[in-house]
């Protein structure tokens, strides 16, 4: 919609309908368990919050153990691999081999031209 | 009288407690009511602000009387409530983001043909509760208790601990936000 007098004016219409309704109270009522409701959250505080707690503090530890033991697998996996990849690299050197599969493919092509 | 209720309070007095909640609860909830909007949340605060003064009516000095110490209590209770769950929806809002790039949630606004249909009137009381979330916290204060639960301006300026000329000018500048308020979401809803 395009902005003109008309729109102008039934946006005025629509605040001020809107701010009529803040005189009207808004209440709501409580029903008559309201105190013994009250009473059985003050003699178990905590209520459901306790219970959230209580799951809390087992997740928490929880997590934390996995949080770790995936460091450490990675830490182990990591070195693992440099480990084997050195080894790679030493048995290469020691027979004069070269690992680069491209440079192998090289060679090759090269004794097919010769 | 009242001080004969503090009394029995201190003294840890369960008939007292009691009826003291009975002849309170209902304006507590509705002050909790007032900021929140949701029955359960304000019977939930409410709770809170009963135990509270059970609690702490050790603390209470008699400065002010008995009843604008429980407002008071409730009127902080619930903007902490409130603060609590805006901090929840921004949290919500930042995950979604992922899902839809819809950073403003505004309330709903059809143009309806029946004006006077209770529909319509729900949807404009959303869009007002919404347009007072956005007022500051004096702001808001002020008129959820003068507008919304009709508190006189004396009673309103007991209950935050002001001056009835600072509760005058608080509410007159909160109307004026919320006229800007409601214009820029009708411009946005309408243009």
């Amino acid at each position: 919609m395009k902005r003109n007098r008309k729109t102008d004016k039934r946006i005025v219409y629509e605040v001020e309908r809107t701010l009529e309704l803040i005189e009207e109270p808004q209440s709501v009522s409580t029903d008559s368990y309201f105190y013994t409701r009250l009473k059985a959250r003050m003699q178990n505080p905590g209520g459901k919050n306790l219970h959230k707690r209580s799951v809390i503090s087992v997740l928490q530890p929880a997590f934390l153990f996995l949080l770790l033991a995936v460091n450490i697998f990675t830490v182990y996996y990591i070195f693992k691999q440099d480990s084997s990849a050195q080894a790679q690299q030493s048995f290469a050197d020691e027979y004069n081999l070269v690992l680069n599969s491209t440079e192998l493919f090289d060679i090759t092509t090269q004794q097919e031209g010769e | 009288m009242e001080q004969k209720i503090v009394q029995q309070l201190k003294q840890g007095d369960e008939k007292t407690f009691r009826e003291f909640v009975e002849n309170n609860k209902d304006r507590v909830v509705n002050i909790c009511y007032g900021f929140l909007k949701n029955r359960r949340d304000a019977e939930d605060t409410a709770q809170d602000v009963f135990i509270e003064v059970f609690r702490s009516i050790e603390k209470f000095r008699g400065d002010s009387k008995l009843s604008t110490w429980l407002y008071r209590i409730a009127v902080t209770k619930s903007l902490d409530v409130l603060r609590k769950k805006k901090r929840r929806a921004r949290f919500k809002q930042l995950t979604s983001i992922f899902y839809e790039n819809n950073f403003e949630s505004m309330p709903e606004f059809t143009s309806s043909d029946k004006p006077d249909s209770e529909i319509e009137k729900k949807e404009r009381r959303d869009i007002l509760n919404w347009a007072i979330d956005k007022l500051p916290r004096d702001q808001k204060t002020a008129v959820v208790l003068n507008k919304l639960q009709s508190y006189s301006y004396k009673e309103v300026a007991e209950i935050m601990g002001k001056s009835v000329s600072s509760v005058e000018s608080l509410i007159y500048r909160s109307m004026k936000k919320l006229k800007i308020i409601l214009q820029n979401y009708y411009e946005k809803k309408l243009l």
